[in-house]
């Protein structure tokens, strides 16, 4: 899997805010509500994201979603800020489970 | 790999409200390259708003969808007064002509009857309606078909059957109808009744509350302006359908929102796909 901008600004808010708000992301880089959403489950797909209902949105309905994910970002967070800074958009899944490995 | 897309503020509401809708409706879920490209042609909020009020209203045929829709199909069929498997044939027909559907309707439609009694023999199923017009014994069918529009084509369809053999009686069944389709008096002597799993109105003329219509259809302009590529002769759909209908398997009507089937000069790919002609 590579990673597209959308994915790589969601890390970049988590590197500098520990949780994210996709509509705040929304709201600061007008990124498609679409490219926001995908992106934040496919991540969680990929365990790299636990989407917290607060997280998310700042709404109430989220609950079924905040038990599907686990969250790895707040064991690894310096190792994905450091992937996410030097090698934006071009990372193959390969690497990233390496990643999650090592850290 | 799917390259983002940037498009003007959703409010929180819009934004919630799509959240919700993507993770509650499954043919949206696959879609995201089609869904981004039409967020990419919003500027502002109302934007936001009549797309996912089109996400919340779309019958989309596929999946269970589709299965309920020809469940009840079977049902209405085999339940109606003066239905006789005997003399009653079901001939699966593209109203549209090349959509695609009736084989996959034919299909699907099999496994429904299959557990009628009385009904579960193939040979209530024709695919040949000039040879079912020929066979004399039959004195009544049900042409099926997963879309009626305006009715324009199944007024012609019923005059040609006229004209072949009056004495035949013809049911239009249908997954999903236009209120407009399903209402009209067709006037030729062969027609019986008009039945519909769903019958749609215009969604937004008939369907956004009167307090808000106007921004509703200002915004759907807008987006059909932002796309780029739509005649005024398919703004809103064909005949100002304002079909809020869609299918993941085969041609969708040019009653649809062209938003959703016609390619913008920047995207290769849309919502739903309608066949060239």
């Amino acid at each position: 899997m590579k990673f597209n901008t959308s994915d790589a600004t969601i890390f970049q808010f988590l590197c500098k805010n520990e949780s994210i708000n996709l509509y705040q992301i929304h709201e600061e880089t007008k990124i498609t509500p679409a490219d926001l959403f995908f992106s934040a489950v496919r991540l969680a797909e990929l365990d790299m994201l636990y989407i917290r209902r607060e997280e998310l949105i700042r709404s109430k309905n989220f609950k079924e979603l905040a038990l599907k994910y686990r969250w790895d970002f707040v064991n690894r967070p310096k190792r994905w800020k450091a992937v996410f800074l030097d090698e934006p958009g071009e990372l193959t899944e390969g690497d990233n489970n390496a990643s999650l490995d090592s850290t | 790999m799917i390259e983002s897309s940037v498009s003007g503020q959703a409010d929180i509401e819009e934004f919630s409200r799509f959240i919700k809708l993507v993770q509650t409706t499954d043919w949206m879920r696959g879609r995201h390259k089609q869904i981004a490209a039409l967020h990419a042609l919003c500027t502002d909020s109302s934007h936001f708003f009549i797309l996912n009020e089109m996400f919340e209203r779309m019958v989309v045929m596929a999946g269970s969808t589709f299965t309920e829709a020809a469940d009840w199909i079977a049902n209405d069929i085999s339940s109606y007064t003066g239905n006789d498997p005997k003399t009653h044939r079901i001939i699966p027909h593209d109203f549209d002509d090349k959509s695609g559907s009736s084989n996959a309707l034919f299909e699907k439609l099999r496994i429904s009857f299959s557990g009628i009694s009385g009904w579960d023999s193939a040979g209530v199923f024709s695919k040949n309606l000039r040879d079912t017009l020929s066979d004399k014994t039959i004195t009544s069918i049900s042409v099926v078909d997963d879309f009626v529009g305006t009715g324009s084509k199944v007024s012609k369809l019923l005059a040609w059957i006229a004209n072949n053999r009056d004495d035949i009686r013809v049911d239009i069944i249908s997954c999903v109808s236009l209120k407009t389709g399903f209402e009209r008096k067709y006037d030729a002597p062969v027609f019986r009744r008009t039945s519909a799993w769903k019958v749609l109105e215009k969604a937004i003329s008939e369907m956004i509350p009167s307090e808000i219509r106007d921004l509703a259809i200002q915004a759907m302009k807008d987006l059909e302006d932002a796309h780029g590529a739509i005649p005024e002769s398919f703004s809103f759909g064909f005949e100002q359908s304002e079909a809020a209908y869609g299918a993941l398997d085969w041609s969708v009507p040019n009653n649809t929102f062209p938003i959703f089937w016609k390619k913008s000069r920047l995207e290769q790919s849309t919502l739903f796909v309608r066949a060239r002609r």
